[in-house]
């Protein structure tokens, strides 16, 4: 006799993709990033034009990093808008990062509305070889 | 071929737009992330206001691309100008990523208080 159990997680999971690719492709959170790896720094790349930089926020927990912000029109009054296309508002993003890193050793810079944070790996993260003796 | 003729060229970017407009002006916000001095033109020809602007990817073939949302290419876009505006006072600027484009109303267009006099 064969039995098989129901795992209703797996059910679950099934369903959600069905459902994403009922949808297309799942809807980028702002801002749009790009995630490299070299030599074991990773580098996020933010597309954040126009942010003031004192309300940027970022922080990194074992290997996520969360981006915070907001971005506020610099002028609200006395002026009459013909055309809205530009994103405002607050924003928070989740990166998952590859590996867990060093928090102490992370650098961030904010040119040309481009935020880029420089991530290395943690030293724990890192491979070790074990001597036999 | 034609499909593979359009990956060889550099992808076009409609750059999002505010345009506002204050008792003097005509304001233009337009976000052009990644775009440096160097390589931002905006012209004025004809009536119409083209900003035109590249962002370059970074070319390093040693580094694992583990994410990318966003594409890298060449912004453009292109508005009419009412003859409203007094071209030859338009002036641009680029900062973190985000032009202003200034475009100045014509003298007759302006709101004027008019003075009462006593009589």
């Amino acid at each position: 006799m064969r039995l098989t159990f129901w795992d209703p997680f797996r059910e679950m999971a099934m369903m959600q993709k069905a459902l994403d690719s009922a949808f297309g492709t799942p809807r980028i959170t702002y801002p749009p990033i790009e995630v490299t790896d070299k030599d074991e720094i990773i580098t996020v790349k933010a597309i954040l034009p126009g942010v003031d930089k004192s309300t940027l926020d970022l922080t990194v927990l074992g290997d996520s990093l969360t981006i915070s912000g907001e971005k506020n029109p610099s002028i609200t009054e006395g002026i009459t808008y013909i055309r809205r296309e530009r994103p405002y508002g607050k924003f928070r993003k989740l990166v998952d990062l590859p590996y867990n890193v060093d928090q102490d050793k992370i650098t961030a810079t904010y040119s040309n509305g481009i935020l880029t944070v420089t991530l290395p790996k943690a030293e724990s993260a890192k491979p070790r070889q074990i001597a036999v003796e | 071929m034609a499909e593979e003729k359009q990956t060889n060229e550099v992808k076009k970017i409609v750059p999002p737009v505010d345009i506002y407009e204050t008792d003097n002006d005509i304001i233009l916000l337009a976000d052009m992330p990644g775009v440096t001095k160097e390589n931002l033109h905006v012209d004025v020809n004809n009536e119409e206001l083209t900003i035109n602007g590249l962002f370059l990817e970074d070319e390093d073939n040693n580094s694992n691309k583990l994410v990318k949302e966003y594409i890298c290419g060449q912004y453009l876009r292109t508005f009419t100008l009412s003859d409203l505006i007094a071209q030859d006072k338009i002036n641009a600027k680029l900062d973190n990523g985000v032009l202003t484009v200034t475009l100045p109303k014509q003298e007759k267009v302006k709101p004027r208080k008019i003075e009462i006099e006593a009589g």
